[in-house]
């Protein structure tokens, strides 16, 4: 899922040790969701909206699949 | 790295140490290298009070009564830890019975004894050594990801 996290990150000059300290996961985990490689729980990504200062909704933006049905409609 | 690659990462080296002295002793006490495998024996049990031991003061973490929940760090390092569970679970039901298979008819032939023991070390690296590296190997490909 895309996210805005890193630009937020640093716009608020936080480090990712910082983040996740914050967070309460490792630096590990928030490198791995702002690269794409991991969707954080919702839990997790209320947390990070809050600790960021914004929404779910401003912090990730998520890429549905084109399905061809979706074409045709 | 975090907490819970470092145990990962302890424990595997553990694991292949005790295991690796268990299935030298049983050979030498299969070629009748009594006093060896007697010290091997020794050498096994004390690597893994040890382990056990280094576990509870390095990573907070008492073996005795534990959940595999313990040493994960996060959400993440959950997620993996379910992959890598699933993943094993599924490889170690199949290796299991084909040794069972193989095993029954390799004990039960006129097979010379030497020959057997040779087998059933065999037998013993695939059943611990090998899912010992595949957790490993598995853990950090899915880490990667």
């Amino acid at each position: 899922m895309l996210n805005q996290i890193r630009e937020m990150r640093k716009s608020q000059r936080f480090s990712q040790d910082e983040l996740a300290q914050r967070t309460g996961v490792t630096r590990q985990t928030i490198n791995a969701i702002e690269n794409n490689k991991y969707d954080p729980s919702l839990a997790l990504a209320f947390e990070l909206a809050y600790v960021l200062h914004t929404t779910v909704q401003d912090l990730f933006h998520y890429d549905k699949p084109i399905r061809l049905s979706d074409k045709e409609i | 790295m975090s907490k819970t690659k470092k145990y990962v990462r302890f424990t595997f080296y553990w694991k292949l140490l005790w295991q690796s002295l268990a299935i030298a002793a049983v050979l030498f006490q299969g070629f009748n290298q009594r006093d060896i495998a007697f010290d091997l024996f020794i050498a096994c049990s004390i690597t893994f009070l040890a382990g056990m031991a280094l576990v509870q003061k390095l990573f907070d973490i008492n073996l005795f009564n534990a959940n595999k929940f313990d040493f994960i760090a996060d959400e993440r390092d959950a997620a993996i830890l379910e992959k890598v569970n699933h993943t094993i679970r599924y490889n170690r039901d199949n290796i299991a019975y084909s040794l069972l298979i193989v095993g029954f008819f390799v004990f039960n032939s006129t097979m010379e004894s030497a020959y057997k023991v040779i087998l059933f070390a065999f037998f013993m690296v695939t059943a611990t050594i090998l899912p010992t590296c595949e957790y490993y190997y598995l853990w950090n490909k899915f880490d990667q990801e």
